[in-house]
């Protein structure tokens, strides 16, 4: 029962601070915080699917959504400019 | 102080909601019970003595390569065409002399990555491998692969890479032969079917109750069926196909770096 209280607890907590890290990642003007606050998101999204029990999900979430992605965004970022405008 | 407002506004309207959620939950949750076909899906694929088993217990692996595998190929196909679009419309990277500019990362992370690659292209082989018996597959495991070079351009340079007789050119070759590879499989069944004139299905794995034909599947210890064949192509497919995207979107004269 205790376990069972404890992977809800860290469910709810990984869900709180992703919509955290989306709403910083949506906000933040350096688009290079924002890939970081986009990558934590997408690690919390990781940990929610293994405590969801779904390992495949967690296998090809991490590498895609902490490895490529943020460094595909990264090289985007640096072909324009660091800051968002306006 | 203001960012900080924002973030608790934030917090506290998502622990409202999930409290309405939690209200409401008694209306809102699914039916515990499992619908047909996934009932179907996974009582099949793991049961050796059903007529339509994938003889499997990574059920995903078998509804991903075995059940539904042309959804599987088009994605993968999806995949293919987007990057032979980039590598047209952005012409494939030369080895050139190297900039001169930055010199990569510090050599602390350089020996970090020389250690750390050749570990993570083990996992992925391993995950990619292990796909058909165990979580993971050949799109998991050529994603996990492609991280290697991933660090090896940030660390080093697409220079370093290029140098290591890693060319777009080899890179589109490998993508393409992955591609035939999974075709080739996906038909090598209904093909078999045809030569003996059994009734066959394109994506057959093992035999059928109306289609006989199939792989040997499990041979002794080992298991050779289409869902290793399709991770091992598929594997190939995704890691060069993540690489050359790397290659393409960080050239060469841009990063500068080290060439050796």
């Amino acid at each position: 029962m205790a376990a069972e209280t404890l992977v809800y607890a860290l469910l709810a907590f990984c869900g709180l601070a992703s919509t955290v890290s989306v709403y910083l990642a949506v906000t933040e003007k350096d688009l290079v915080k924002a890939v970081i606050y986009s990558a934590a998101q997408s690690g919390l999204y990781a940990v929610a699917y293994f405590l969801l029990m779904a390992p495949d999900v967690v296998l090809v979430y991490l590498p895609v959504a902490l490895g490529l992605v943020p460094a595909i965004l990264l090289s985007l970022i640096s072909k324009t400019e660091r800051w968002e405008g306006g | 102080m203001r960012r900080a407002l924002q973030v608790a506004f934030v917090v506290t309207t998502v622990l409202a909601f999930s409290l309405l959620a939690f209200a409401v939950s008694e209306h809102l949750l699914p039916s515990a019970g499992l619908r047909s076909l996934a009932a179907f899906y996974l009582s099949a694929a793991p049961d050796p003595q059903n007529p339509y088993t994938a003889a499997t217990p990574a059920v995903v692996a078998a509804v991903l390569w075995d059940y539904r595998g042309v959804d599987t190929f088009y994605e993968t196909v999806v995949l293919y065409l987007a990057l032979v679009a980039g590598v047209l419309s952005l012409g494939a990277p030369k080895l050139g002399k190297a900039a001169g500019g930055r010199p990569g990362l510090s050599p602390i992370v350089k020996a970090a990555v020389r250690v750390v690659a050749p570990v993570v292209v083990s996992a992925g082989l391993a995950m990619g491998l292990h796909g058909s018996e165990n979580p993971g597959g050949g799109f998991h495991g050529g994603a996990t692969i492609a991280v290697a070079p991933l660090a090896v351009i940030a660390a080093f340079s697409t220079t370093f890479l290029l140098g290591k007789r890693v060319s777009a050119e080899a890179l589109l070759l490998l993508m393409s032969a992955g591609l035939v590879g999974i075709g080739a499989t996906a038909l090598s069944a209904f093909v078999a079917g045809l030569l003996v004139g059994a009734n066959s299905y394109v994506f057959q794995n093992l035999p059928k109750p109306s289609a006989p034909v199939d792989f040997p599947g499990k041979v002794g210890w080992a298991t050779i069926d289409s869902l290793l064949l399709f991770d091992i192509f598929e594997l190939l497919t995704v890691a060069s196909g993540f690489t050359l995207a790397l290659v393409e979107l960080v050239p060469p004269a841009e990063r500068g770096g080290e060439a050796r």
